[in-house]
């Protein structure tokens, strides 16, 4: 499709403005000389959209079971609530009871669903989160006045852990998995020592699985005075059923944005609020929004690690997952934990008739199989491909790294058992096609609206703008 | 409400298909006493009407009203074209477009805004946004001390505070030193470069004022010019920052289509001379071909990411603000070359709500400087409680104790001249 440059016609922008008649004081020798943005009228900006929009799949278009990001269905009434008026005020207006009560009414909320003490709501997606999670332990030992240097991490982590944990000047030290899928209990207590910072940890993990030793891995960490992060990512099976507090977990973040069905976005707005046990509450980003004698108002703490925000956080995804929690209720978080499990094993056993499962075992909600099983040449991303044209959104593949060719499944709550059985039949069909046509799944996507890209040329020499050649 | 698909029937069919009796069997791999015997400590489900009723009645605790507040939050108009495009589900739902096929709708619309953004900037490459504007800056500031190898930035003292907070923030984390360089009349006095990889300097300033870069790089020769704006609707009238031959530009576009809500979500606007390609931080999409040779667009250069390089990437943000972005693209060409003429209204409000105020007695405007849309006066105390209900500014006494009575008083077209009238008329009284 033409760009907006390519259709931009001069003088034929329409949203016109009326001026003052007053100098403007800015020096000449500071004033620009020419503005170069596309100019369209109203009804080709809508259709170019309006076409582009056509190129994209979203939630609302299909099945989009992509392992560990969580995709299910956005309820419309989230997006009504977000265009409340009211709620739409200047961060600084005084005016703002009705804000801080849904703040803080949801901090309550996450408080009860994860079992920690306090919620920050500032941090505006997971990995955000994540380094400030990060931060807090730097500040819980600096304040204790101990050098700690190294985090733990599982070899089976989200890419965005170690990255959060060199950013705060750590070193990430990884532990291995243990054939069953859960940490190596031997390879943890052998890397423990006095200058293990803590663990940042993934529980369900990525692979679908629930560390049936959380409980002694915790103890461990503990037990050298260090701290349980969990990265957040998959709460979606533990609403109502498990809380991470209760099984020794210190900081955690919430991707609001995956477990609270707020869009994506295509890539984003996110949130990824911070929650804490009891000691750990002054480090929290400032300024805090609390209730103190039944009256909501800010706190600065004078040992919190500072302000991560240029205010309080992305609000519009707060409001939604307020929305969101509101209209389902304690029971409807439950069957979001229960049905997201259900449809998870459903497929899980389904596909294994087909396809190589590395772990055999019950899974939460997500699995991972790979292609093991398939011909030669037909790889990962062929299968990926080729899904498309059977109208899904592939999985999340080659990830998590330590199985080779993964897949990694989650088909989320919102599924019906139909969709499900969609998705397996055109699994099924796609190895059937893997050994009597692979060219086919090789030029894959047939149906989309363009051809498999070359990801390869656009790094080569890279393009970014419409200007550079 | 729920918003799940299986019926009971269904799922029982699914659990026989398992080969379990119980959904609850599907758990055991979780120790027993962690498992939860009550229900969550959360009010019932409510319905879509009661849901709204509950929302309407809390919103309703707020006062919305037109006010002169700025400082890096402003409330512009959105036109009707940017709702109409960002509402589409197909832009909503969606995920990072990691699967180019099905998402060119997203990734050509990051092409397009990276193209807009270094159009306005002047600068060679832009990511596809960051999480805000002081987050943007703080990853600039790292960013900084990697290309540089040194530990330590000077940072104007008119960078907007709450900036200054958020970077001090991610200093202690990554073990910076942050040098301030002073203010004379509102603008970044000289400095001294020593020792350090970069300096910060906001343009408009905190205080609304132009600051004149002209001349700047020769005294920040072997430094990163780094700049960081919270209104980039001046771009649409100030001379771009390449020709002060800037390394980096950060801002806070909020401004370009996007609601104020309390703060956030913003959009972090991020962009960079060609040198710096393979350091930004963030999601870069590119032009490339499919198999049948016809134009499509991928992210790209994704060997800086988190989740090739992991511990060693540029940055560990795996996430932007795509619906943010995709609003102020579609804000940006609804405008079209009309921006400048927005931009200059701004500047004109501010202009004659800054002259008039001046006029008053007890009211005086702090610099006599070039400004944008916000400027800094200081208000008699009398005069101060008349006006009290107005919200005319953000009171800088709490970040610059020396500007006592002083306020940061923001206009834009939202606070048209008859208000400005009104509220004069208010003053005088």
């Amino acid at each position: 499709m033409k760009l907006l440059n390519e259709k931009s016609k001069e003088g034929s922008s329409s949203f016109n403005i009326s001026e003052l008649d007053i100098q403007t004081n800015i020096p000449e020798n500071l004033k620009r000389i020419d503005l170069n943005i596309p100019e369209l009228s109203e009804v080709e900006i809508i259709r170019h959209y309006t076409n582009l929009s056509k190129y994209n799949f979203g939630v609302d278009n299909g099945p989009y079971p992509l392992g560990s990001c969580t995709m299910k269905y956005n309820p419309k009434i989230n997006e009504v609530a977000a265009k409340i008026p009211e709620f739409n005020i200047h961060p600084l207006s005084q005016h703002n009871k009705g804000t801080l009560e849904i703040i803080h009414q949801l901090q309550q909320y996450l408080c009860e669903i994860t079992g920690m003490h306090a919620f920050s709501t500032q941090p505006a997606a997971g990995a955000h989160g994540e380094s400030t999670g990060i931060m807090i332990m730097k500040a819980w030992f600096q304040k204790l006045g101990e050098r700690r240097t190294k985090v733990i991490i599982p070899d089976s982590c989200h890419g965005t852990n170690p990255a959060s944990v060199s950013l705060c000047g750590f070193e990430p030290l990884h532990v291995k998995s243990s054939s069953s899928g859960g940490i190596d209990l031997d390879d943890l207590r052998q890397n423990m020592g006095k200058d293990i910072v803590g663990i940042m940890i993934t529980n369900p993990n990525t692979l679908g699985i629930f560390d049936e030793n959380i409980l002694k891995i915790t103890k461990i960490i503990h037990d050298y005075g260090g701290l349980c992060y969990l990265d957040g990512a998959n709460m979606n099976p533990m609403l109502g059923v498990v809380k991470p507090g209760d099984f020794g977990i210190d900081i955690v973040h919430l991707n609001l944005h995956k477990t609270f069905s707020t869009p994506h976005g295509g890539g984003g707005p996110g949130s990824g609020p911070v929650g804490v046990k009891k000691e750990l509450e002054p480090f929290l980003p400032n300024p805090r929004i609390i209730k103190k004698n039944e009256k909501l108002g800010f706190e600065q703490s004078k040992d919190s690690i500072g302000k991560v925000h240029s205010f309080y956080g992305n609000f519009g995804i707060l409001l939604r997952a307020y929305s969101y929690i509101r209209s389902i209720g304690a029971s409807g978080l439950r069957n979001i934990a229960e049905n997201a499990v259900l449809n998870a094993n459903y497929m899980k056993e389904k596909l294994k008739e087909h396809y190589h499962l590395h772990y055999d075992r019950i899974c939460q909600h997500e699995f991972v199989i790979d292609d093991s099983l398939m011909p030669d040449g037909v790889t990962t991303n062929d299968i990926a491909k080729r899904l498309m044209d059977f109208g899904f959104h592939p999985p999340t593949i080659y990830f998590p790294l330590i199985i080779k060719g993964a897949m990694l499944i989650e088909p989320t709550e919102t599924e019906s058992k139909e969709n499900l059985d969609a998705f397996i039949e055109a699994m099924k069909v796609i190895k059937e096609e893997a050994e009597s046509d692979p060219e086919k799944l090789t030029k894959a996507p047939l149906k989309a609206p363009i051809g498999r890209i070359d990801t390869v040329h656009a790094a080569r020499k890279p393009k970014l703008t419409w200007h550079s050649t | 409400m729920d918003y799940i698909s299986n019926t009971d029937n269904d799922r029982a069919l699914m659990l026989k298909d398992i080969g379990v009796q119980d959904v609850m069997d599907l758990f055991k791999d979780i120790p027993d006493s962690l498992i939860l015997r009550n229900p969550l400590r959360i009010p019932d489900q409510l319905s879509e009407f009661e849901l709204l009723r509950e929302l309407e009645n809390i919103s309703k605790k707020n006062r919305r009203h037109v006010s002169f507040l700025g400082g890096g939050n402003y409330n512009h108009y959105i036109p009707s074209t940017v709702n109409a495009v960002t509402s589409r589900g197909e832009f909503s739902t969606a995920y990072t477009p990691y699967q180019p096929e099905i998402s060119q709708g997203t990734l050509q619309a990051i092409f397009e805004y990276q193209s807009m953004i270094c159009e306005l900037t002047g600068m060679d490459v832009s990511n596809a946004s960051m999480y805000d504007g002081a987050t943007g800056l703080a990853e600039s500031m790292i960013l900084s001390t990697r290309i540089k190898g040194k530990k330590q930035v000077l940072v104007s003292h008119a960078l907007n505070p709450l900036y200054r907070e958020v970077l001090e923030t991610y200093a202690r984390a990554s073990e910076i030193r942050i040098v301030e360089v002073d203010i004379k009349d509102g603008l970044t006095s000289d400095f001294k470069t020593d020792g350090s990889a970069a300096i910060i300097i906001q343009n408009p300033n905190f205080f609304g004022l132009i600051e004149n870069l002209d001349g700047i790089r020769k005294k920040a020769e072997d430094i990163l010019l780094i700049t960081s704006t919270t209104e980039p609707l001046s771009w649409a009238i100030l001379k771009p920052f390449s020709e002060y031959d800037v390394d980096i530009v950060t801002a806070e576009g909020q401004s370009f289509g996007n609601p104020m809500n309390f703060g956030g979500p913003g959009l972090g606007i991020i962009a960079v001379k060609q040198d710096y390609v393979r350091q930004i931080p963030g999601r870069l999409a590119g032009e490339t071909v499919d198999i049948h040779g016809k134009r499509g667009f991928a992210l790209t250069l994704c060997t800086r990411e988190q989740h090739i390089r992991r511990e060693k990437a540029t940055s560990n943000i795996c996430t932007n603000e795509g619906l943010c972005m995709l609003a102020a693209s579609v804000y940006l060409v609804t405008y079209g070359k009309n921006l400048g003429k927005l931009a200059r209204l701004n500047n004109q409000l501010a202009i004659y709500f800054a002259d008039k105020l001046n006029q008053i007695e007890g009211v005086d405007l702090v610099f006599d400087k070039p400004f944008f849309n916000e400027f800094v006066v200081r208000i008699r105390k009398d005069i101060q409680s008349k006006i009290s209900h107005i919200e005319i500014g953000i009171s800088l006494e709490k970040y610059y104790p020396d500007l006592e009575n002083c306020y940061l008083v923001c206009c834009t077209e939202m606070t048209p001249k008859e208000y400005i009238d009104r509220v004069l008329d208010e003053i005088t009284q």
